[in-house]
């Protein structure tokens, strides 16, 4: 019979046993019946004989080796019982732990979501990423042909908002572009049909003509999970794919953080988004595509770094932009390739939130010594209180170790229903806490799955609650007497209090310290920022995305002033205008700037932040113009103009002073400068 | 109250046949007794001292344990039986890993009992 067997089975053992112990017994004393005593004797003699039948049992349960496990269920069912005596303590100890285990549990998800976890593919530890943003087509045309040299598989994705309403309002969605290698080189194998495959990944779409792989929530969401799916059409920008195959539930795309509905391949760029006279792939210096390659086996980053550096002039030699200042050249040319690992996974996310999650993690750690303390309190008052007991049960024979793993048993118990509630309130938090993140213009999406990470997290946590503040009490028992079970030592007992707990109170008053002023300085950044002149007016201000992709670029201006213009006449609207650039969307555009005549600058020192409004802008954002005018309808087909802020004037003309100044724009003509 | 702690039986240890029997000797007389037939706890005792001449006498407090223990290791098997009373008892039985044990057991009790036999028979604590 196993342990856990001879666990489980304690009471039909004990009676086996019993009944065996009987026998011996009855079978001595008719022996010594038969040998002369009378009944009374021969049983009193055979009794004696026995050494005691409970100490016999005793003796045989230890060679069981189930006792301490029988010790300690009975220690958790006397917990309970007496627990059940002090529910305001209960709930006080549990609500207490519940928050410090709930906070720690739901950052350490994120954490886990954000830093640890590796991506859910084929030996994730393989995959290198090639460093700084993004390429050009023509630059991963180049590195798959020649990654056999350096590697076992190259692929490469941009992710894009795509249009997937079929005329009239656009139905937007997150769109991943892959190259054809993308999901068998990371080993992604279909929930449905198949996935986007080589053949796919030609311009214009391969046999099956432009096909789509769709993401399985996106599957559930907008088709039910049908499994009749395959082969519908999907219109992405009007034009018609083809859906495949569904990708895995896991998957969520090679960033962490952000999540896809339709991954379609990289070849089919042309038929999404018809752009001028040259083809997205073949621009080069259209930078849009990121680029992961998969080791070999036993091939080390520097080996593929070293052998990748080899293949650099070849890559750069064929894919040279075309309108390029020379100095730019030069540094494209000579600018070393690296790769860097990709385990967990490429993340804006990771970047943005690496250190707030640390510096978070760290301060529900604080929280939850607090609340360690804070029920190590509670246990403290009532162990006193239970002086008494503690040391009855010395005197009928305990030691002070079985007392002390009743103590630590009585706060596991209390640590269950803790974890419980920690356990719903990490779940419920980290999942607020990512909606939190998200912001209109890009969602977050984490894979926040109750796993066994995070149940191993909680439970270890649990536990190393429990005894952090059920050592506390337990070690105080060590100083309970047998003896203070007579008369009226309780009372002694309970004026020593101070010894243990005073340095608890200390700590605990020092870590809720050191939490208020942390509090306190969050409140202050939190009320600076939104006090902040952000240099317009928003309340009352309301933005709206237009989506012109389906506008010819020609007629793109004129619908947007258009545009503008009706909507400063809806009755209530003070004023209307359009820009290209929305401020604190997190968009920018920008270029270099010349002033005829000024010094030379270089790099960022002679770059800019541009827009394109039309006039009423300044008007409807509520942004004083210093000097000068507004734009107006004439300056559509007049000479160039332009307005500036103070900034750009002090720093390119050294004068706030900027009315009438020239200055020109590198990439169009030149523009005289105008108002503030 | 369930945290009180049995109480040890320390004084039944001292006249224990433990303490006249080297560690783990019990055991190998168990097997022995067991090897040609089946018997219950009450008769193993009868045939230890028996066969002993009455100078292996083993408590209750010592046999039960040493059956179980054997038994867990899967050295003897037991099931309930009627016995030659009439009544029900507890029959142990030798399993084949037992006959081996005990054989091993027994090899190496004898290379022991020669060994420390020679060192004892010594005359003048030289060869």
């Amino acid at each position: 019979m196993t342990w856990f067997g001879r666990f489980r089975r304690r009471t039909a053992l004990d009676r086996d046993l019993d009944r065996e112990l009987q026998d011996h017994l009855e079978r001595r004393t008719q022996a010594l019946m038969a040998a002369g005593l009378t009944p009374a004797q021969a049983r009193r003699q055979a009794a004696i004989e026995s050494g005691g039948a409970e100490q016999v049992k005793e003796a045989v349960r230890d060679v069981r080796g189930t006792r301490w496990a029988h010790d300690f269920a009975q220690d958790v069912r006397y917990g309970a019982r007496s627990l059940r005596k002090s529910p305001g303590l209960l709930v006080a100890a549990v609500l207490s732990m519940g928050l410090g285990i709930g906070a720690n549990t739901a950052i350490f998800s994120l954490v886990d979501a954000v830093l640890l976890r590796a991506l859910p593919v084929r030996a994730p530890q393989e995959l290198v990423v090639l460093e700084n943003d993004s390429f050009t087509n023509p630059i991963w045309e180049e590195m798959r042909r020649l990654a056999p040299a350096f590697s076992s598989g190259a692929l490469a994705w941009s992710e894009e908002r795509l249009d997937l309403s079929n005329g009239g309002e656009t139905d937007p969605a997150s769109g991943l572009w892959v190259s054809g290698s993308f999901f068998e080189t990371l080993g992604v194998q279909p929930a449905l049909g198949r996935l986007i495959d080589p053949a796919d990944d030609r311009r214009g779409g391969g046999q099956d003509g432009p096909t789509v792989a769709i993401s399985h929530a996106f599957w559930q969401r907008r088709f039910g999970g049908d499994p009749a799916v395959i082969g519908r059409t999907l219109a992405i920008s009007g034009v018609p794919f083809t859906i495949v195959g569904v990708v895995p539930a896991r998957f969520l795309g090679p960033s962490v953080g952000r999540s896809f509905d339709v991954a379609i391949p990289i070849g089919t760029v042309d038929l999404v988004k018809p752009g001028g006279p040259q083809s997205q792939l073949d621009g080069r210096s259209t930078w849009w595509l990121s680029v992961m390659f998969r080791l070999r086996t036993d091939q080390s980053i520097d080996a593929a770094t070293a052998a990748l550096r080899g293949v650099q002039p070849q890559i750069r030699e064929a894919t040279l932009p075309t309108d390029w200042p020379a100095e730019m050249l030069t540094r494209y040319l000579n600018e070393p390739l690296e790769l860097s690992p990709a385990a967990t996974g490429m993340s804006e996310a990771r970047r943005h939130y690496r250190e707030p999650l640390l510096a978070l993690m760290g301060i529900v750690g604080l929280v939850l010594l607090v609340a360690c303390a804070n029920v190590a309190n509670l246990l403290l008052a009532r162990a006193a209180a239970r002086q008494h007991e503690l040391s009855a049960r010395l005197a009928l024979g305990a030691s002070h170790g079985r007392l002390i793993r009743q103590l630590i048993a009585e706060s596991l118990v209390l640590a269950l229903p803790g974890a419980v509630v920690g356990l719903t309130l990490a779940l419920w938090g980290s999942r607020f806490l990512v909606a939190q993140l998200a912001t209109s213009e890009s969602a977050v999406a984490l894979a926040l799955p109750l796993d066994w990470r995070l149940l191993g997290f909680l439970t270890g946590l649990s536990i190393a609650t429990a005894l952090a503040f059920g050592l506390a009490p337990a070690w105080r028992t060590r100083r309970v007497d047998a003896s203070d079970a007579v008369g009226h030592a309780t009372h002694s007992r309970v004026t020593r209090r101070g010894a243990v707990s005073g340095p608890l109170v200390v700590g605990q008053v020092a870590l809720s310290l050191v939490l208020v002023v942390v509090a306190a300085l969050l409140g202050r950044t939190f009320s600076a920022l939104a006090t902040r002149d952000l240099g317009f007016d928003p309340d009352d201000l309301h933005t709206v995305g237009i989506e012109l992709r389906r506008t010819a670029m020609e007629a793109r201006p004129e619908l947007a002033t258009r545009l503008g213009e009706a909507a400063a006449r809806i009755p209530g609207v003070r004023h209307g205008a359009v820009s290209v650039v929305e401020p604190m969307s997190g968009m920018g555009w920008n270029g270099p700037i010349t002033v005829p005549g000024g010094p030379q600058r270089s790099g960022r020192d002679r770059m800019s932040m541009f827009n394109a409004i039309t006039p009423g802008w300044f008007a409807t954002y509520g942004t004083r113009v210093i000097a000068g005018r507004d734009f107006d309808r004439r300056d559509d087909r007049g000479a160039p103009v332009a307005i500036v802020n103070e900034a750009f004037a002090r720093h390119f003309f050294g004068t706030p002073a900027a009315v009438g100044r020239r200055v020109v724009m590198e990439t169009g003509p030149g523009r005289p400068s105008c108002g503030r | 109250m369930p945290i009180l702690r049995r109480a040890r039986a320390k004084g039944a240890d001292a006249d224990d046949v433990r303490s006249d029997l080297p560690q783990g000797t019990l055991d190998l007389l168990i097997l022995k007794v067991l090897a040609p037939e089946p018997l219950h706890g009450y008769a193993i005792a009868q045939r230890l001292q028996q066969v002993s001449r009455d100078v292996v006498q083993v408590q209750q407090g010592t046999l039960y344990p040493a059956l179980h223990r054997l038994e867990q290791r899967g050295y003897l098997s037991a099931s309930w039986k009627a016995s030659d009373t009439g009544r029900d008892a507890k029959f142990y039985k030798l399993t084949k890993q037992g006959h081996a044990q005990l054989e091993s057991g027994t090899a190496s009790w004898e290379r022991l009992a020669a060994a420390v036999g020679l060192i004892l028979r010594l005359e003048g604590g030289r060869p």
